[in-house]
């Protein structure tokens, strides 16, 4: 699954994903019929229209029994918790996080080195509670040579919250500076995460007060470590 | 559309209060996690413990009053049941005016639960003299303000804040010294222990097993509120309950180390009876009031698990809207993650629902409590249920979205229309309320759908 | 229909769920006195020894008719508990574990003179320390009772923790025999 966020915005972190499972050897499908898993409405209340979302995104996902993998903990907490609640008694969908999938399913021990190694702050989004994801977005970044920076706060949320940060600007606004500030004490320049709605929301922080720190998906940096010949290799299927 | 409640307090709020906000709840988490794992090997086990014997409780409710009940009634304590607000304020002060028909000083010890059924009001209706003993209670009260947080009622306030309340009321010289405010608080209330003819307070545990009216903590105040007095009003929420006396030293243990980072809290006051003929002291009459006021409703709808609370606080600490915010945001006497809950399943989602909104679902408060309320769960079953009641609608057309979303091509198209939305100056409600404190996002790099075509 | 009745039939009846037993809690490891002392310690008490008591001449001391007669010798009691600078009582149990002391009413306990005078000594048998709450609460008596941690604290301004807001502000522990 793209995510709608990386649909209109991100086309790189999808990007990166790909390339990422196909680096360890998966075959990726890719259902351009695709849209949303329903997230925004199922937050804001209205299940009847994230319901209507949801069927579609079920049918769409139908047609091939290959676990969904998204570079996003929120839509994987969507498809597996958020339908639960929409679906009771159905069962769950075979929904994976990008790095849970990776470290989980396919077992990886290893990654290719960037070179030279980042120095990055780490921010956890929220989601990652719901799914127990941990830390594997952070091993597989160490696998890969980058270096995290601590600034004790990896897990404190960023303040986004989907609608939340359009209804309570202020307060959304407030928790994710105070988030920033914590970053830029630490001397980080980099914040990596696992979640563009938590990156979104930071970087229009950081944009419209001109803070010296940039943004990046970990895929982005994990898929830049991958040799470029092997990218020029791997076709798509279906 | 109007701003959310707890929206437009935030914007109110001066730098000093969220100073001291911030600073109570990030000392308070610091040392709940520190205590905990001191504590406990497994802490995570412990609570899940903790909440399946909870959910015990709950499931056993009614046997389980009927037992506490007989075991206090045979040691001579009084049981009063109240099915409502209105009932308990009746019940306590029919029990006050029969020890005193022409009033008397009334010692409070601190309670939610006396604050829910706002009875220092009925009592000062009824003639009674009602005097918060808990020292931020106190504070609160002089000031006819309201406590912002379950455990610390005054984590809004600072020392310069309490050294002028106390200076207008004439409690001794002007001082910003926290201890010399203290013993002034402590010299000033003395005579109310000493002269109060009925003392009120909570419950932290009741235990069915035996009758033992448990209450915990630090200062002192609920102690001597509760012995020194005549008579001991004990006003409880029938969710309290715990089955065994061996169940006391789990939850003793999870109340401190979650509420304060203690390993125990200075006092555990463990009531089994009134003064006896043989003791030389203690009140003559225990009452214990069964307060309801909502919670059997609760107990079989999907916020069922609320009634676990062992109201500890550990979840306004850690949540970062309650952070930014603090507790009189949210306009109702449970705040934060509890009172997001609590407050609309007592009071109905039409006059509390929208305080389900004012999250960010973070979960840290799941994470947090001791008994593993879920409420992050019910914070969206309350919003699904707000939404359908056409309480705290937001102005964006989810219905429009749905439609683009069922429709791949439509989708696809209005994806490619974006940046246009992005430059024109459109006034709309989400672009605004992003706008405010961010720039948009841009799409960065390529489109993944014609990369994918595109692809040999 | 009483209030009684009332939430009876709307809480209505169990659908069988389980009770886990209680929770076993800790195993403590070394001698129960030390570790005893050194949570009294944190908790901001101390041990005291008998011969100390001496230092309190000219205190007006409250004591509980069943504190040992020797002790008390040389002190000048006094009947009113609220005027009292010190009380003095027997504790029934310490829990080492936390450094607590376990106090329950009866015949010559007053429950107001280990709380209303600012200086309290609880007198305790060395051979009555317990290791946890759990073993404390075994042995609860059918009295009311009251576990003492420490002399009585507030924070309530601004986190400063302050002692001895209304209970007493310092807690001594006398060990006997």
């Amino acid at each position: 699954m793209l995510t709608c966020l990386c649909d209109a915005f991100f086309g790189e972190v999808g990007i990166a994903a790909v390339r990422m499972l196909e680096h360890v050897g998966c075959t990726v499908e890719f259902n351009n019929a695709q849209t949303c898993c329903g997230q925004p409405p199922y937050n804001a209340g209205d299940w009847d229209s994230a319901r209507k979302i949801a069927d579609h995104a079920k049918r769409v996902f139908a047609g091939s029994d290959a676990p969904i993998v998204c570079a996003s903990a929120s839509c994987t907490a969507m498809l597996r918790e958020g339908y639960a609640l929409l679906y009771p008694g159905e069962p769950h969908v075979q929904a994976y996080e990008l790095s849970e999938f990776l470290l989980t399913k396919m077992n990886v021990t290893e990654w290719p080195l960037l070179d030279p190694a980042p120095k990055v702050a780490f921010h956890r989004s929220c989601h990652g509670r719901g799914i127990h994801l941990g830390d594997s977005a952070e091993r597989l970044l160490q696998m890969a040579g980058v270096q995290l920076i601590e600034f004790g706060a990896t897990d404190q949320c960023c303040g986004f919250g989907g609608a939340f940060s359009v209804t309570h600007p202020k307060v959304s606004g407030e928790i994710g500076m105070e988030k920033l500030n914590r970053i830029r004490e630490s001397g980080a320049t980099e914040i990596v995460s696992g979640d563009m709605g938590c990156l979104m929301h930071l970087g229009g922080l950081i944009e419209k007060q001109n803070l010296m720190l940039r943004t990046r998906h970990y895929a982005e940096l994990l898929a830049e470590a991958i040799p470029a010949k092997e990218a020029k290799l791997a076709t798509p299927a279906g | 559309m109007p701003r959310p409640p707890v929206e437009a307090f935030a914007r109110k709020l001066a730098q000093s209060t969220t100073d001291s906000v911030r600073r109570a709840t990030t000392g308070a988490s610091n040392a709940r996690v520190a205590t905990l794992d001191r504590t406990f090997k497994d802490p995570g086990s412990a609570r899940h413990h903790a909440a399946a014997i909870k959910d015990y409780v709950l499931d056993h409710l009614g046997e389980l009053l009927q037992q506490l009940e007989a075991n206090c009634t045979s040691h001579g304590i009084r049981v009063h049941w109240a099915v409502d607000s209105a009932s308990a304020n009746e019940i306590i002060v029919g029990i006050c005016r029969s020890a005193a028909p022409d009033g008397a000083i009334v010692a409070k010890a601190k309670s939610m639960a006396t604050e829910e059924i706002h009875l220092n009001h009925h009592l000062e209706a009824a003639g009674f003299t009602p005097v918060e003993t808990d020292l931020g209670e106190f504070i609160v009260q002089i000031d006819h303000d309201t406590p912002s947080h379950i455990v610390a009622p005054i984590i809004h306030k600072n020392r310069f804040d309490i050294a002028k309340s106390f200076e207008r009321e004439k409690l001794g010289p002007y001082t910003e010294v926290p201890e010399e405010l203290a013993m002034q608080a402590r010299g000033h209330l003395r005579e109310s222990f000493k002269s109060a003819t009925i003392g009120v307070s909570g419950v932290n545990f009741a235990v069915a097993e035996t009758g033992r009216l448990v209450i915990v903590e630090n200062e002192g105040n609920n102690r001597l509120s509760t012995t020194a007095p005549r008579i001991h009003i004990a006003v409880m929420g029938i969710e309290k309950v715990l089955p065994r006396e061996a169940d006391l030293p789990l939850f003793l243990r999870l109340i401190a180390g979650s509420a304060t980072g203690q390993r125990a809290t200075t006092y555990m006051h463990g009531v089994l009876a009134p003064r006896r003929s043989d003791e030389p002291d203690g009140p003559d009459e225990v009452h214990l009031v069964l307060l309801d006021n909502g919670r059997s409703a609760v107990l079989h709808g999907d916020y069922r698990e609320i009634l676990r609370c062992i109201r500890c606080g550990a979840c306004q600490n850690t949540c970062p809207v309650y952070r930014q915010t603090s507790g009189h945001a949210y306009g109702h006497v449970y705040s934060g993650p509890i009172g997001a809950v609590l407050a609309p399943a007592l009071e109905g989602i039409t006059a509390m629902g929208h305080l389900a909104k004012s999250s960010s679902l973070c979960g840290a408060c799941e994470e947090v409590c001791p008994v593993q309320i879920p409420i992050p769960r019910m914070l969206l079953q309350l919003r699904d249920e707000a939404f359908r009641a056409g309480v705290a609608r937001d102005s964006a057309p989810w219905s429009v979205y749905a439609f683009g979303a069922t429709h791949p091509s439509t989708w696809r198209a209005g994806l490619k229309m974006l940046p246009l939305a992005e430059a024109t100056p459109v006034p709309h409600p989400l672009k605004s309320g992003w706008g405010e404190f961010r720039e948009l996002p841009h799409r960065r790099g390529r489109h993944f759908r014609a990369w994918w075509a595109d692809r040999p | 229909m009483s209030d009684r009745e009332r939430i009876l039939s709307v809480i209505g009846g169990s659908t069988g769920v389980a009770l886990p037993s209680p929770w076993p809690g800790p195993s403590l490891e070394g001698a129960l006195e030390n570790r005893f002392e050194s949570e009294l310690k944190t908790l901001g008490a101390e041990l005291v020894t008998a011969d100390r008591l001496k230092e309190l001449a000219g205190a007006s001391v409250f004591a509980d008719s069943d504190v040992p007669e020797p002790l008390l010798r040389g002190l000048v009691r006094t009947e009113d508990v609220w005027s009292a600078d010190l009380g003095i009582t027997l504790a029934d149990y310490g829990i080492a574990d936390t450094g607590s002391l376990l106090l329950t009413a009866g015949p010559g306990r007053n429950r107001l003179a280990s709380l209303a005078p600012p200086h309290h000594i609880a007198v305790l048998s060395r051979t009555r320390i317990l290791d946890t709450a759990e073993a404390a609460i075994e042995v609860l008596p059918s009295r009311t009772a009251v576990i003492v941690s420490g002399p009585s604290r507030t924070a309530d301004i601004e986190g400063v923790i302050v002692r001895g807001i209304h209970g007493p502000r310092r807690l001594w522990v006398l060990l006997t025999d």
